[in-house]
């Protein structure tokens, strides 16, 4: 087995890490957790783990003061918490160079499955493990950098992408300067303008965005399942297993105002029962494993969603 | 790197023409083409014709009646079993034995259709050494709940097809015939059987079974969508790309009886819509570029939804 981290940078969305990090072990997943964190709540939340110690490999790092070595001129100086979406990146290529694979997830994702075979995959190969973003209308292998426009344009959905930091350097590096130059949506569009740039799409393995993302979350009936005593997200009844999910669904107003978005009635029927699985698996790893958070108010009333009204 | 793609035929030719073509459409590029077969008039024709195309570069015919005597490649000869039924465990015993220098190799079933570019399945096997082999969601048993009872009640975890992996690290592979043997239940069964038995799970890397199989059809609308001048399947309209699908699709009867059959089903127009698409693919793929052959009468040549 060969090293391998997680890199997440967070400013308050503790459900999802704490989360990730009680999934993490949950599913038997050996990997380091590199918590880039800011702000006084998220250092709050970084302590306790520290303290609870149920998760070994954790590494708080602040990101404040890190983030000015060699951080080109800011924008919008305070604005951190859009920097730090840039800054994990150039953190696994400049802190984690020796180690043999890094997997960068947003701090509102889900793991629900064992995913070390990933982790291994980018270690052995010099491949680049990134999802497919079904909101494009792009494909990986045709799309050209005038067409990245738009938070939702790219090809590729920058996260979970997994990589050998070592292999590629320069394309962590050239997403903040894609990012500067181009000016349009996030690290996403900028991490899809970094691999045309420098000419590396052919070394990107699309992974399935309905395993890793689900960004149409209204499309396949999920389901929760339990296989040899473990709590299983799964396409259908007898699909594929579901490795995450993303988006902040430990916020009821986040759920109700998704199903509504969704407009065929046969869909909302999906977006319903999904959901409500979300959130049932974002209560089960806060609330009912190793480490458990103390809930906001603002994000709804923890364990009361469980009807979802169709209208 | 040195990579073979592997199946065994008897008598499917389209669906097996249109992978030929996919290898070279989608860029599967420096694959040996592996070839396995009886020796028949139909087959030896299709060969032919196939050794006088742009794509005889990278085919390799392989006879395997010449092996039919040879105890090392048919140790287990099974009363009640024809040729065709052998063939099956055939193709792993030819790849650990004729195959071993290769990086890796791909088996695929003759009834599959590939429908994207493969190759980093080939490099990820090849570099990591170990076994790409594709979820089993049609009998609802998982990897990690599977014993003998479920195996030999034929509810396998893992399907055959496609696996990817060097032959030199699974010498195990030359035991399936004897598995089968004992239980006779296929291949299949018997590829579980082997990773249960010899606590190989360690060396599998798990594959989704929606983009390489597509065993569960009413799940997910299926679109084309022409990239780069190449047609694609779809899991709905910007998803996920399939790498394969797995059914005799080729058959107009098929999918007839299958949208017939799927009458009651609350997801029928999907049945439609997804068989008409495999229909479409495999026709296509078949027809319309490197080489081609006769449409056989046999497999009919209309849908009637």
């Amino acid at each position: 087995m060969g090293k391998y981290a997680i890199i997440t940078t967070d400013t308050g969305m503790f459900p999802g890490v704490n989360g990730m990090l009680n999934a993490l072990k949950y599913y038997g997943n050996d990997v380091e957790f590199h918590y880039l964190w800011d702000g006084p709540k998220a250092e709050k939340f970084a302590n306790e783990i520290v303290k609870d110690g149920f998760f070994k490999k954790f590494y708080p790092i602040r990101l404040r003061g890190l983030m000015e070595e060699g951080w080109p001129k800011h924008h919008k100086p305070g604005e951190i918490v859009w920097y730090t979406m840039f800054y994990r990146y150039v953190y696994a290529v400049r802190k984690l160079l020796d180690y043999d694979a890094v997997s960068v997830f947003d701090a509102d994702m889900q793991i629900t499955n064992n995913i070390m075979q990933f982790f291994e995959m980018a270690d052995k190969t010099d491949l680049l493990f990134m999802p497919n973003n079904d909101y494009s209308g792009q494909e990986f292998d045709e799309c050209q950098a005038k067409a990245i426009k738009g938070a939702a344009s790219p090809p590729l959905h920058n996260m979970p992408c997994f990589f050998k930091p070592k292999y590629f350097v320069d394309v962590m590096e050239e997403i903040i300067p894609r990012n500067y130059e181009v000016e349009v949506g996030g690290d996403m569009t900028a991490l899809s303008h970094a691999l045309l740039k420098l000419d590396v799409m052919k070394k990107v393995v699309p992974t399935p965005n309905v395993l890793w993302v689900l960004s149409h979350y209204y499309n396949v009936r999920l389901h929760k399942r339990k296989i040899a005593d473990k709590l299983y997200l799964t396409l259908h009844h007898k699909g594929d297993r579901v490795n995450s999910f993303h988006r902040k669904w430990w916020h009821d107003s986040v759920c109700r105002n998704f199903i509504h978005q969704v407009k065929e009635k046969e869909n909302r029927v999906i977006a319903a029962n999904n959901i409500n699985i979300f959130w049932q698996f974002t209560m089960f790893f806060n609330f009912e494993l190793y480490h458990t958070i103390e809930w906001d108010p603002k994000w709804g009333v923890p364990n009361k969603f469980v009807e979802v009204t169709l209208l | 790197m040195k990579y073979a793609l592997l199946l065994t035929d008897s008598g499917f030719f389209a669906p097996v023409n249109a992978m030929l073509n996919a290898m070279k459409l989608y860029g599967n590029d420096g694959v040996d083409f592996y070839y396995l077969h009886h020796d028949d008039k139909a087959t030896n024709a299709f060969v032919n014709s196939v050794m006088k195309s742009e794509l005889a570069d990278r085919f390799v015919d392989v006879t395997i009646n010449k092996y039919m005597d040879d105890e090392r490649y048919y140790p287990h000869r099974e009363e009640g079993h024809n040729a065709i039924w052998r063939l099956k465990f055939y193709r792993y015993l030819y790849t650990i034995y004729e195959l071993q220098d290769y990086d890796a190799v791909a088996i695929f079933d003759a009834d599959m259709v590939i429908v994207n570019n493969i190759m980093p399945y080939f490099e990820i096997a090849a570099k990591t050494g170990k076994l790409l082999i594709p979820d089993n969601d049609g009998h609802g048993v998982q990897w990690d709940e599977m014993d003998y009872t479920t195996i030999t009640q034929g509810r396998c975890p893992f399907h055959n097809m496609p696996i990817f992996f060097k032959p030199a690290n699974f010498p195990e592979f030359t035991e399936i015939p004897a598995i089968n043997q004992a239980n006779r239940y296929g291949d299949m069964p018997s590829i579980n059987y082997l990773l249960l038995s010899k606590n190989m799970m360690d060396r599998v890397i798990i594959q989704n079974n929606v983009q390489w199989l597509f065993t569960t059809r009413e799940n997910f609308p299926l679109h084309k969508r022409i990239i780069n001048g190449k047609p694609y399947l779809s899991i709905h309209r910007c998803g996920d790309r399939l790498f394969s699908f797995h059914g005799k699709w080729w058959y107009a009867d098929v999918c007839n009886k299958g949208v017939a059959a799927s009458n009651k089903h609350p997801q029928k127009e999907l049945y439609a819509r997804n068989f008409k698409l495999f229909w479409q693919f495999t026709r296509d793929l078949c027809l319309n570029y490197y080489h081609t052959i006769p449409w056989d009468k046999r497999w009919g040549d209309k849908l009637n939804f």
